[in-house]
């Protein structure tokens, strides 16, 4: 189930360009929006002005006309025949002043009227046009204030469906000019001439007409049309919106010497046709260039998010030890790589402190093999030393044994030659054979530490073997002997003469610890699983403390005044080499006991 | 009786002591102070026993007593040693000495082994299981005035070692089914020193045998029907 992701965690290839593409777009939009509608609105107000600027000479000229003819008409006011006509109150022909004004009923309408101070006709060049209203002259003749010589134009007039325009002159009487005598008219279809020479200059739509604003009626020249669509201002352009004929731009400029206004307007098309194209070359271009730069935008995010990918995935990779990138596609590049950075940088952390407690393991490790090796290296030394000694003594010895022998001859001799000899002389060679006695075991015990043979196992009853090494010892002064060995005892498995050598060791050892004052002698032996016999050798001297009681089987350690101390090393020496083991059980004033644990044989039981 | 014995060690002092020792036990010694002298020595005269210490400078004591064996097979030789290997005692063993006595040699059991020595010197061990043979051949040797022991099997010889140190040993090759030389290595073993006489009436096996063993394990052969002259002069030439 995957929700709609949100924006913020889109892909940077994916909000980079739309973000970019929008404020392009926005910006395109706005400028192009801003420049058209500027530009639109100056071109308008540019085709107003044009218009205004031409309609001005159109104006002017159809002004210079019209007061040409008004200026006619109060030059043909005045003339006697005109007023002799009035006077008259009636006639059939035109007076040959009007003759300029009378040509014109070429025209299919309009007439000259000639009327008195009262307004009745007196005059009409066309008979059979007396029927065409003026209804602007009659109420303007109605009115009388004309004063003589003045001229009026009329507005534009829709008469039956005609536009006429009247032009009105005051006569002055032939003898009183300043009086009105009677009224000069001429009532004219309104004609176009030219129009269309000007609206073809000023531009297609254009759309040109005269009228007065007041009677509403206006022309085009040839018919009637509608008002300007709007309510417009004299000399100043106007642009609207709304009309019959869609959106234009009108001029208006009076025409004067007339309540005339020439209008002159035209389409917005017209008008805007210099940028008909811009608005279509500005929108391509906005659209290209948002599309390019949206492309673009596309194009530097694809730069971005491609190395950010990348490093993405190879900080994923230190986070999970290359295990597996972790599938965490929350969010964009940006927010993936710092999520993915922070589980690199806690992986970092983590390996770190792993290699730190690693590293202290190591070091321990590396610190006790190192003090491992330090001991053997000291036990190396040690034993080297130690053999070196031993084959010292073994040399030493030898040696001693050729002159102690001749001394032990020299006794003999002595003791045996001398027939009756002096107390004295038998006392010291006593004394001597003692020593060279006591000498000779040293060079003994010497030898036989010194030397060491690979045992030669055979099956060693141990009964017999306490026998005879008891007798070597000799006789025992205050030491008495218990023996305790229980039925079915088996013989020990190991080297007979080594055997001997450590029980005789044991014993000679208990025997002097018991010293002067002497005790008992317990030697005591019994089986024990595992196919073993021990043999306890015990005695009731003043035992060994605590801290000595490991030091006493170091090689050269004694606490007897003579010796060399190398008796128990020797011993369990032995003890190990035939498959056993020395231990001694002991405590201060509770005598002491050496227990030799040697393997049984396995025949028979014999003791 | 003659009890001359040969004290040989480079230390004069233990010839000097030795021989003290030796004459209070009514032996007459003669010293050497080297393998050459002794050999010289027993060349000159006749010995009832030799007491030589094996390590020696110059030649060591296991060449004299091969020079000594080879000269005169039917003497005893006693070594004495301080510690030695235990290749020189094989060799020792094999060269045929006596006895191989470790020092410090208590004095007593060392006069006791002597006198043992010189009181089995007229003392012959036979070996042979044809008792014909051995009556008669003992019968001679005794008139001779020695002292014969005669015994049918290996078996029996030694046991009859046990209380008897003879000094010769006259050994029969065809001992029932007994291969011999395993016979003889029994009775070098039996009996060390003693100088070793095969006899037998099979010319080929004596032939085969000595050829199997080295010279120095027997001291001379004797083919049956036994020549008395002969076997009076080879004893001769071994004991004196």
């Amino acid at each position: 189930m995957s929700m709609m992701p949100r924006w913020r965690d889109r892909s940077i290839n994916q909000r980079v360009p739309l973000l970019i593409a929008i404020v392009l777009v926005v910006t395109v939009a706005a400028l192009s929006g801003t420049a058209y509608a500027r530009l639109r609105a100056t071109l308008l107000s540019a085709a107003g002005v044009r218009l205004q600027l031409a309609s001005q000479p159109v104006a002017r000229s159809l002004s210079v006309a019209i007061r040409r003819q008004t200026a006619a008409m109060q030059g043909m006011a005045r003339d006697n025949g005109v007023t002799a006509v009035i006077a008259a109150g009636r006639a059939t022909t035109a007076p040959k002043a009007l003759a300029p004004l009378v040509m014109d009923t070429a025209a299919p309408a309009g007439h000259v009227e000639l009327r008195d101070a009262a307004g009745h006709r007196v005059f009409i060049d066309k008979a059979a046009r007396s029927s065409e209203a003026t209804p602007w002259v009659d109420s303007l003749v109605a009115a009388g204030r004309l004063k003589p010589g003045q001229v009026v134009v009329s507005p534009v007039q829709d008469v039956g469906g005609s536009l006429f325009a009247d032009m009105v002159a005051a006569v002055g009487a032939p003898d009183d000019t300043a009086r009105l005598f009677g009224y000069l008219i001429e009532h004219a279809p309104i004609v176009g001439r030219g129009v269309g020479d000007i609206r073809d200059l000023i531009g297609a739509g254009t759309v040109v007409m005269i009228g007065t604003p007041d009677s509403g009626v206006w022309t085009d020249l040839s018919t009637a049309v509608p008002p300007p669509p709007v309510a417009f201002r004299l000399g100043r352009p106007t642009v609207f919106r709304s009309s019959p004929r869609g959106p234009g731009v009108g001029a208006a400029t009076a025409i004067a010497g007339t309540p005339w206004v020439l209008w002159v307007q035209q389409p917005w098309s017209t008008a805007l046709a210099p940028m008909a194209g811009f608005a279509r070359t500005l929108a391509s271009l906005a659209l290209f260039f948002v599309l390019a730069g949206a492309a673009v935008a596309w194009w530097l995010s694809r730069r971005i998010t491609r190395p950010l990918t990348a490093l993405t995935r190879a900080a994923q990779a230190i986070a999970t030890n290359g295990v597996a990138p972790a599938s965490d596609d929350t969010g964009d590049e940006v927010q993936q790589l710092s999520t993915a950075f922070m589980r690199m940088e806690d992986r970092v952390a983590q390996s770190h402190a792993e290699l730190e407690v690693r590293v202290e393991q190591r070091t321990r490790e590396l610190e006790d093999a190192l003090g491992r090796l330090r001991e053997a290296q000291e036990k190396l030394v040690l034993q080297e030393r130690l053999a070196v000694l031993g084959r010292l003594a073994g040399a030493v010895g030898h040696e001693l044994r050729n002159p102690l022998g001749v001394m032990t001859n020299a006794l003999f001799v002595l003791e045996a030659a001398i027939p009756e000899p002096p107390a004295m002389v038998t006392e010291y060679l006593g004394i001597l054979r003692g020593q060279v006695g006591m000498a000779e075991r040293i060079v003994g015990d010497l030898l036989d530490t010194a030397r060491t043979r690979s045992p030669q196992v055979s099956a060693v009853p141990l009964g017999p073997l306490i026998e005879t090494q008891l007798q070597r010892m000799g006789p025992m002064q205050s030491v008495v002997v218990q023996r305790r060995f229980p039925d079915g005892i088996p013989a020990a498995w190991a080297d007979p003469a080594q055997v001997s050598q450590i029980v005789l060791n044991l014993m000679t050892n208990a025997v002097q610890a018991m010293g002067e004052q002497g005790g008992t002698l317990t030697i005591s032996g019994r089986t024990e699983a595992g196919g073993r016999v021990l043999l306890n050798v015990t005695d009731t001297g003043p035992g060994i403390s605590d801290d000595l009681r490991e030091r006493i089987f170091e090689p050269l350690f004694t606490t007897k005044a003579r010796g060399l101390g190398l008796g128990l090393w020797v011993s369990r020496t032995l003890a190990e080499a035939n498959g056993g083991q020395l231990r001694v059980t002991s405590a201060v004033e509770a005598g002491t006991t050496f227990t030799l644990d040697l393997p049984a044989a396995l025949e028979e039981a014999v003791v | 009786m003659m009890r001359r014995i040969l004290v040989v060690d480079d230390d004069e002092n233990m010839v000097r002591t030795l021989s003290d020792i030796l004459r209070l036990a009514d032996w007459e010694p003669a010293g050497a102070r080297s393998g050459e002298e002794a050999i010289a020595l027993v060349e000159r005269m006749s010995f009832t026993a030799v007491l030589m210490d094996v390590r020696m400078g110059g030649m060591s004591g296991v060449d004299a007593l091969r020079a000594i064996r080879a000269r005169r097979p039917g003497l005893p030789v006693v070594l004495m040693t301080a510690y030695s290997a235990q290749s020189l005692l094989e060799q020792a063993e094999d060269a045929g000495a006596a006895r191989i006595l470790a020092k410090p040699v208590p004095v007593r059991p060392l006069i006791d082994l002597l006198g043992r020595f010189a009181s089995g010197r007229r003392t012959l061990l036979l070996v042979d299981d044809d008792p014909l043979f051995t009556r008669t051949l003992s019968e001679l040797l005794t008139r001779e005035g020695y002292e014969v022991i005669a015994c049918e099997s290996l078996e029996a010889a030694t046991g009859a070692v046990q209380a008897h140190t003879p000094s010769v040993v006259l050994l029969d090759l065809r001992l029932g089914a007994t291969d011999p030389v395993r016979a003889v290595e029994v009775i070098r073993h039996a009996v060390p020193g003693a100088a070793l006489l095969l006899v037998s009436g099979y010319r080929g096996l004596l032939d085969e045998t000595t050829a199997a063993l080295p010279a120095e394990w027997f001291a001379g052969r004797l083919a049956k029907p036994v020549v008395p002259e002969d076997l009076t002069a080879l004893l001769h030439h071994v004991l004196d």
